[in-house]
């Protein structure tokens, strides 16, 4: 009874290919096989856009946490040069209380200070890095240059897949341990 | 990707082999070729470079930081700044520092925007330059202080001697202005190195994994981490451009919103900014060089090429840096306020005159004769000899600016002579050691080459026939969604 429910159960693969050229008909193939996108991770050593290597577009919310961060700094710079000017007022030799073109140098470094930090973090949370628990799927090979294709499937798929890949130009297919995020 | 082109005959295959002679982005290695070059760089210590790093670390300790103890010890009075000249070495180091900082920006995030390939090799090399020069430059204010240890009396907290920072200062401008650059290139410096610190990572042992794993933070290269990777970068490249020119005309702030004549000048920020770009893109020639000549492989990564480059860079802002001096000065002149007119015959004539001299010089008339000449920009050690030439103008720019104009004021009753003091020369030799100690000891922990952005450069060139003629090609794969 237990065999036939692991035959079942999704296990994680890797596909390693040594030239990106080869990778886009490995995912059609995995597809073909029955391994829709959701269950495909490819890793590569250098940037490649999901149009070389025909995935579905990546989103990006890395801006969003830059708007936020600007805001934010923004923010704090108004309560730096008025805020505090309201908090604890000084009225020196006649001058404004308030004066607006001096306070536009504390406003822009801070609106970039938030502006960037945000962003860096954005990065961060986005990407799930650093990773908190669990063990996540990866090849050294990666950092090598090969690209490496994670695909989950189950045990009875696993040969059919397997075929497809080596036929597509994989170098190796194996099975590892371990999750997408 | 396949880049393999085939020649015909005999004479193409030759014309092959110099172009990849000449463009480290068409001459392609293996990833874990180049990879292994990098880290065996990297984890080269050798007793030489043991050796250097114990003198830089001497050097910097004891002319350096002891100096500066000793100084807070007995006064700032030992520092030769009197009346009139109240700003001296101390200021000049310190704008000098920042303007060094300009350098690494400028290359990576100007050259990035506009997607100049040749940056891709010495991109690092020169961010490292702006995060060691800013931490070099960061010392001065507390240096300048004379008490520094009364810093805390600046932070913004409700306390009982009724202290509050004046937001209306240019001072506190430049205290948020150079943080906000430090982070931010810093935060620069740092993204593009994640995939990089991840190779070196899968390639290294015992205690330089466990920190180069943690510092990777678990890169794995996915599709995702490098689609937020790339946008974060991009998005640092536009954002950083205005907080680098900011930090330059605040500090050219600290002079022109002063009533001081020769001081205060319209013209000072661009002035400042072209000044600094100056002195930043000669000082990245400078550290090529050092780069090229003291670490392993690394002739393979950096080559004339790159050398030309900066050195076409290097002209056209000596050219723009004689255009902004001429316009300050000129105005001036004709202007011909009588105070302004002692000040520049005092530039010119002066005892400041052979400063002033060297300034010009060195800052315009050797970069503009020398320049021009496409050997020249080629031959590695010439261009290093240039950037330090370069590099003693824009000290002495600064040195004039700084101290020359405190030298003549309305009255000659209030008329006076700067010399800088023993502590004041060993302070700022000591942030010479230190800048070298802190880019000594980098080289042989991080990889100075962004091999991922080689490689991803490497992908993008090619070669394409027209009628007889071999060219190389370029893809912009970095547009691609």
């Amino acid at each position: 009874m237990e065999g036939y429910q692991g035959r079942y159960e999704p296990q994680m693969y890797v596909a390693i290919f040594d030239d990106v050229e080869r990778v886009p008909d490995a995912l059609d193939a995995l597809r073909q096989v029955g391994v829709t996108d959701e269950f495909i991770q490819v890793q590569s050593g250098v940037p490649y856009a999901s149009s070389i290597l025909g995935r579905p577009r990546v989103f990006t919310a890395v801006p969003k946490y830059g708007l936020v961060g600007a805001f934010l700094g923004f923010l704090s710079g108004l309560f730096f040069t008025h805020g505090t000017a309201a908090l604890y007022p000084l009225y020196v030799g006649g001058f404004p209380l308030y004066s607006v073109p001096p306070s536009l140098v504390l406003l822009f470094e801070l609106t970039m200070l938030g502006l960037l930090v945000a962003t860096f973090i954005g990065v961060l949370v986005e990407s799930l890095l650093p990773p908190v628990v669990g063990k996540r799927v990866y090849h050294p090979a990666v950092s090598d240059s090969a690209i490496a294709v994670f695909f989950q499937t189950s045990r009875t798929l696993a040969a059919e897949a397997r075929k497809a890949l080596q036929a597509a130009g994989a170098q190796e297919v194996t099975e590892v341990e371990g999750s997408f995020v | 990707m396949s880049s393999e082109f085939h020649p015909r005959n005999e004479e193409e295959a030759r014309r092959v082999e110099e172009m990849k002679r000449e463009h480290l982005l068409l001459d392609h290695r293996p990833r874990a070729e180049m990879n292994d070059m990098v880290m065996e760089a990297v984890e080269d210590t050798s007793r030489e470079w043991k050796f250097a790093v114990i003198v830089l670390g001497l050097l910097t300790a004891v002319t350096l930081f002891g100096a500066w103890g000793y100084m807070m010890l007995k006064g700032l009075g030992l520092a030769g700044i009197r009346r009139p000249v109240f700003w001296g070495l101390f200021i000049v180091a310190f704008v000098f520092w920042i303007g060094i900082s300009h350098a690494g920006t400028f290359v990576s995030a100007i050259l990035r925007v506009f997607k100049a390939e040749f940056r891709r090799p010495f991109t690092r090399a020169a961010e490292l330059m702006t995060t060691f020069g800013l931490a070099a430059a960061g010392l001065y204010p507390l240096i300048h202080l004379g008490r520094t240890w009364r810093f805390y009396w600046m932070m913004p907290y409700p306390n009982q001697r009724w202290l509050w920072p004046n937001w209306r200062s240019p001072l506190l401008w430049d205290f948020f202005a150079i943080n906000t650059y430090l982070i931010g290139s810093t935060l620069y410096l740092y993204m593009p190195l994640i995939p990089d610190l991840a190779m070196a990572r899968d390639r290294s042992t015992g205690w330089r994994k466990k920190v180069y794993g943690l510092l990777a933070l678990g890169w794995r290269g996915t599709e995702q981490e490098w689609k937020h990777l790339q946008k974060g970068i991009q998005i640092f490249a536009w954002a950083i451009m205005p907080v680098m020119f900011s930090v330059h005309t605040i500090v050219s702030w600290d002079f022109a919103v002063s009533m001081k004549l020769g001081w205060h000048s319209t013209i000072f920020g661009p002035y400042f900014i072209i000044g600094a770009l100056l002195s930043g893109i000669a000082a990245v020639s400078v550290v090529l060089f050092t780069v090229r000549a003291t670490t392993k492989n690394m002739r393979y990564f950096i080559r004339p090429e790159h050398f030309d480059a900066l050195g076409k860079l290097l002209l056209i802002i000596s050219l723009s840096w004689a255009y902004f001096f001429f316009n300050e000065f000129i105005l001036e002149w004709y202007g011909g306020e009588h105070t302004i007119k002692e000040i520049l015959k005092f530039y010119m004539f002066g005892d400041i005159a052979p400063v002033w001299w060297t300034m010009v010089t060195c800052n315009f008339f050797i970069p503009g004769l020398l320049l021009w000449n496409r050997k020249f920009r080629r031959t590695p050690w010439l261009m290093f000899l240039l950037g330090i030439v370069v590099n003693i103008g824009m000290f002495a720019e600064r040195y004039v600016i700084v101290t020359g104009a405190l030298s003549r004021n309305r009255f000659p009753f209030d008329w006076g002579w700067y010399e800088p003091r023993l502590v004041e020369v060993s302070i700022v030799f000591g942030t010479f050691m230190l800048f070298f100690f802190l880019y000594t000891l980098a080289a042989r922990f991080l990889p100075l080459i962004p091999v991922w952005e080689v490689e991803e450069g490497q992908h993008s060139h090619t070669w394409r026939r027209i009628g007889r003629a071999i060219l190389p090609a370029v893809s912009d794969l970095e547009s691609l969604d």
